[in-house]
């Protein structure tokens, strides 16, 4: 039974089954069935925006609907945003070319990843998928190398940091962000894929040794291989809870896609303590996105009730008008250590989230400013803090019993 | 520097390094880097953009659209010729007549 069935929107189950279009015919039945009745359509564009969809519904409705079910107004806005879309990314994806050239000139080693390099790799085209920003990574040793081309490019660092502050915020965290003088880019610079407190699993050391060369505009990048890529995009999904279907359909599209060496993958996730957040990933592409696995992949899928579980809160909160787009924090940390297998690997996230050094754009650092000398009493005002915020949401939902 | 007139069979022509590109209804987007503009490429000219990205010779090209289009050759020669021009006096493709490129 699913309590919550009520909730559930036809624009929401619109965005859906566009997910599953590619491979499920029912899917396609229902998405003409449910165009067919008047859906609210302003509502369908706000959450195809929002869920970073709007390339897929438009060539979903293009190719599925007829041509009179869909307003004509509809589908010029849809027309006006893929192009809006589009011509966005050639800039982004000019831009992320000309900083790989000056990292390189500069000696730096650098692999883009999300972004153009992931549109370009899954869909052969940068305008089939939404991004906001570019990610690069680049090894620990040349971070410093990596941030004075980015300042000799003009870009601005997002907050500036004593030098103790830095050497602390470049030891605990995994990316800093840089934006252009004008604003139109967000450049991420990545040495890590998660930061400390998360324990994020897949360590930038590990891949740097899989990396392969695709070619991104006729130009040959280096690029994750398939199977780091497939566990990044699934851990990356669990630290934000999957709240966005577009990370959904870039996994599925990564399998569809692209060849994948199943038990390579499984070993690396066993390995890693990444197996859960794999098999909730997996489970979401094949629910969401009617992605069909292996036999002997599909078992692995099953033996986990934990990931079904996870999974079913995702699909769930996905359909639900309910759940605004802004999870709390702590639900979204809770979420994330269900995704992690091993006890220690949950132990220690929960410990590093209250006992942390903040980070420059958390509540903590915008409510306590100390200076270098007093950052250990961050390690008790930061759980006086949450204990202080949850002890009252609590004290406020009895209230409303 | 080399013009559409000077376009022989041999003529090697590579799309420019300082042009992205992408498909959008079945129609080709490309912005030069340098300059800031936007293009806009029709399903002819995004096939002939989609196999330069290679580097190929005029004749090449004229023979992969001879195998895809019910033209005859002298049209398909005249057109691509016009084509290839234009993109070459925006910058969008680079046009040389030497034996062998590097």
């Amino acid at each position: 039974m699913n309590s919550s069935a009520t909730t559930w929107t036809p624009e929401r189950k619109i965005l859906l089954a566009c997910a599953a279009a590619g491979n499920d015919e029912s899917a396609r039945a229902e998405l003409c069935m449910l165009v067919a009745r008047s859906p609210d359509w302003n509502g369908i564009l706000t959450n195809a925006e929002s869920h970073g969809v709007i390339p897929l519904l438009r060539a979903r409705l293009d190719e599925l609907c007829p041509a009179d079910a869909v307003p004509a107004a509809v589908r010029r806005h849809l027309r006006r945003a893929c192009l809006s879309s589009a011509t966005q990314n050639l800039r982004m994806t000019g831009e992320l070319l000309n900083i790989l050239q000056a990292l390189e000139e500069a000696g730096i080693e650098a692999v883009p990843f999300k972004g153009p390099a992931l549109a370009s790799q899954l869909f052969g085209n940068v305008a089939q998928r939404q991004f906001r920003d570019l990610d690069i990574l680049v090894r620990p040793g040349q971070i410093s190398a990596a941030i004075e081309v980015m300042l000799s490019r003009g870009y601005l660092k997002e907050f500036e940091l004593t030098a103790v502050r830095e050497a602390e915020y470049l030891r605990s965290e995994h990316a800093l962000q840089f934006h252009s003088p004008s604003g139109e880019f967000i450049v991420e610079i990545h040495w890590n894929f998660g930061s400390r407190y998360q324990a994020f699993p897949l360590t930038a050391a590990a891949v740097w040794e899989r990396l392969r060369v695709v070619s991104l505009q006729g130009r040959s990048i280096r690029a994750l291989s398939n199977e780091d890529l497939c566990i990044y995009l699934c851990l990356h999904g669990a630290k934000h809870g999957w709240d966005r279907l577009e990370w959904i359909c870039s996994l599925a599209q990564l399998m569809r896609t692209q060849p994948l060496d199943w038990p390579l993958l499984f070993r690396q996730a066993v390995e890693s303590g990444a197996l859960r957040a794999l098999r909730l990933g997996l489970l979401l592409a094949k629910q969401i996105c009617a992605v069909s696995f292996p036999a002997t992949v599909a078992s692995q899928l099953s033996a986990d009730p934990i990931a079904a579980s996870l999974a079913s809160q995702v699909k769930e909160r996905l359909l639900s008008s309910a759940e605004s787009q802004q999870v709390p924090e702590i639900r979204r940390q809770a979420f994330y250590i269900r995704t992690r297998e091993r006890l220690t690997d949950r132990a220690r996230i929960l410990l590093l989230y209250w006992f942390r050094i903040p980070h420059p754009h958390s509540r903590d650092w915008e409510l306590f400013r100390l200076p270098d000398s007093l950052s250990f009493l961050y390690y008790l005002l930061r759980p006086l803090r949450l204990l202080g915020n949850h002890g009252l949401r609590l004290l406020q939902r009895q209230d409303s019993i | 520097m080399t013009t559409a007139e000077d376009i022989v069979m041999t003529t090697r022509i590579l799309a420019s390094d300082k042009v992205v590109g992408c498909e959008i209804d079945g129609e080709i987007v490309l912005l030069h880097l340098d300059t800031g503009t936007y293009f806009g490429l029709n399903p002819v000219g995004a096939e002939i953009w989609n196999f330069v990205r290679d580097e190929r010779s005029f004749e090449e090209i004229r023979d992969h659209l001879l195998s895809l289009y019910n033209v005859t050759p002298a049209r398909c020669e005249s057109e691509v010729k016009a084509l290839v021009g234009k993109l070459a006096s925006q910058g969008l493709v680079a046009i040389h007549n030497h034996e062998v490129s590097q």
